[in-house]
């Protein structure tokens, strides 16, 4: 919520930055010449001509980072757009007027971040003061789980911060296995699985988990290899019976409603398990590294008839035109399409080296 | 004389690709032999050199910028061959008979013309059957004389005429008995 601003309020000290745009959750109303002032406890967005401000507390900052992927769908003009990420999960965006102005900003904010996060756990650690002995050591232990919930929680808070954060994370999935190896016969299993899962889940290459399942598979592809199945089942049909990875992760995100992401690395290791779950279909590398599925579950005569209506919805097709309707390599595209003529479905007409399939109107 | 229409398939480009699916190219062939047999019917044309042919509108549908390759064309002739709608004149198979009525069939009708005109008993050249007035209106008039003589040949052996030899193809002469 915007706040009135009072005449030569004395909150509003702290260096000013001319801005262009404003961003926020709140209101995507338009601010007039915005400015911002940023000093170590607050950041104020201003609209002067009407008197509004905004403040966020730097306490309430998780973090400031440029975000490259705005560039060009807010502005005409090329202008990168800083993004500030609040612990709430929300987010500002800031244009700024001038390109210097930005990383003054973002260092001076990174830096009162630093102070705020520091002053908080120099409070927390006068407040709990360290134990010796056994309690001691028991409640160190829980500070640092607790730290690392906390890491965790904020980077599934959603993907763009994850992004920024996996880095940290694969470090404290490193450090955590070195702790688990150490004591390997930990009480608390629970944990453990949680924290594999999680990380799983992540696509974050951890030995643990890996090493551990051997060559099982978990129970989490297991589910995703059902799932898989049951989301690609008809758009394979619908593609004469192939289709490429890529593709079947997009059909998979945008099938899954829940903001739970599945990363390619995941989706690939579902697949590789459809022979072990006896599900039909066939996961295959073609010589040029592209990943498919193919349908077992449909036999020659319907794929066929699939890649006949296919061609027939354009009265006829060539092997390149072909492949980008269906998204699947050249090579492939030609094969498929020889197939179909064999199977007598379809007729070739060359003409200057190109050759076109039409549906076969002999029989 | 009305113009020749041509069949659909003339307009399916494929139709000038030899397609590789044996079935489908038997089909294909089939359907180029019929064509080539109603076009020389429509025309009234005896026989047809295969190079010539490759380049008439017979294999060549300029609508839609398709032409049947050489290749395919001697493949259509030697279809129609081996189906006895057609014979080669010359060993290096390049001018074929193309029967749209096969020889027996000429002379049935030939001999017909001969019970009906009273031209039985008569010595007749072979120009006199392919090109005097008395035919104009029969489907042998103007016929190619190898063909005449095929047909001829066929009832002289059924014993209903006499075939006798001359210096030309137009000198030959036929006594019906």
């Amino acid at each position: 919520m915007f706040n009135k601003l009072k005449l030569r309020d004395s909150s509003l000290d702290g260096v000013r930055f001319k801005l262009s745009t404003v961003i926020t959750k709140e209101t995507r109303e338009k601010l007039d010449n915005p400015e911002c002032f940023l000093s170590t406890e607050q950041l104020n967005l201003l609209d002067p001509s009407r008197g509004l401000y905004l403040r966020y507390s730097v306490s309430n900052i998780s973090h400031v980072c440029l975000d490259k992927k705005r560039e060009k769908k807010f502005f005409s003009r090329l202008v990168s757009v800083v993004r500030i990420q609040l612990t709430n999960g929300e987010h500002v965006l800031l244009g700024f007027r001038h390109d210097s102005d930005q990383s003054v900003f973002i260092q001076k904010l990174e830096q009162y971040i630093r102070q705020h996060k520091q002053k908080k756990t120099n409070e927390t650690s006068q407040t709990s003061p360290k134990g010796v002995g056994v309690a001691g050591i028991m409640q160190t232990r829980k500070e640092q789980v607790q730290q690392r919930e906390e890491q965790l929680q904020n980077a599934f808070k959603d993907l763009e911060s994850l992004m920024s954060q996996v880095k940290g994370l694969v470090e404290l999935a490193q450090k955590y296995q070195g702790s688990l190896l150490e004591s390997k016969v930990g009480e608390d299993m629970k944990e453990v699985v949680e924290f594999r899962n999680m990380a799983a889940s992540l696509g974050v290459e951890n030995p643990v988990t890996r090493a551990q399942l051997g060559g099982h598979g978990n129970e989490f592809h297991r589910q995703l290899a059902m799932e898989v199945y049951r989301t690609i089942e008809k758009p394979l049909r619908k593609n004469g019976g192939m289709m490429n990875l890529i593709d079947v992760y997009c059909w998979l995100i945008r099938a899954r409603t829940t903001t739970e992401l599945v990363s390619p690395d995941d989706l690939l290791a579902a697949c590789e398990m459809f022979g072990k779950l006896h599900i039909p279909i066939h996961l295959s590398r073609l010589e040029s590294g592209v990943i498919i599925l193919e349908a077992g579950f449909m036999n020659d005569d319907e794929i066929a008839k699939k890649i006949l209506e296919i061609v027939q919805s354009k009265a006829s097709l060539n092997a390149v035109e072909y492949a980008s309707l269906v998204n699947i390599p050249l090579l492939r595209a030609v094969s498929r399409l020889e197939f179909c003529e064999q199977m007598g479905f379809l007729c070739r007409d060359e003409f200057e080296e190109n050759i076109r399939f039409f549906p076969n109107l002999y029989f | 004389m009305t113009v020749f229409r041509y069949p659909p398939f003339y307009s399916y480009p494929p139709s000038f690709t030899l397609q590789p699916v044996k079935a489908t190219r038997e089909k294909q062939l089939k359907l180029w032999c019929d064509l080539v047999l109603s076009y020389c019917k429509h025309y009234k044309i005896f026989k047809l050199s295969v190079t010539d042919s490759a380049n008439s509108s017979l294999f060549a549908n300029t609508a839609i910028d398709r032409k049947l390759s050489l290749a395919a064309v001697e493949e259509v002739f030697s279809r129609l061959v081996s189906m006895g709608y057609g014979e080669w004149l010359n060993k290096e198979a390049n001018v074929c008979l193309i029967y749209w009525r096969r020889p027996y069939e000429w002379a049935e009708i030939i001999y017909d013309w001969v019970e009906r005109s009273g031209k039985r008993k008569s010595i007749l050249t072979f120009y006199e059957i392919r090109f005097s007035e008395d035919t104009a209106e029969f489907e042998f008039h103007g016929i190619d004389p190898e063909l005449l003589l095929r047909s001829l040949q066929v009832l002289e052996s059924q014993g209903k005429c006499a075939v006798f030899e001359g210096k030309t193809n137009d000198d030959l002469g036929v006594k019906f008995r």
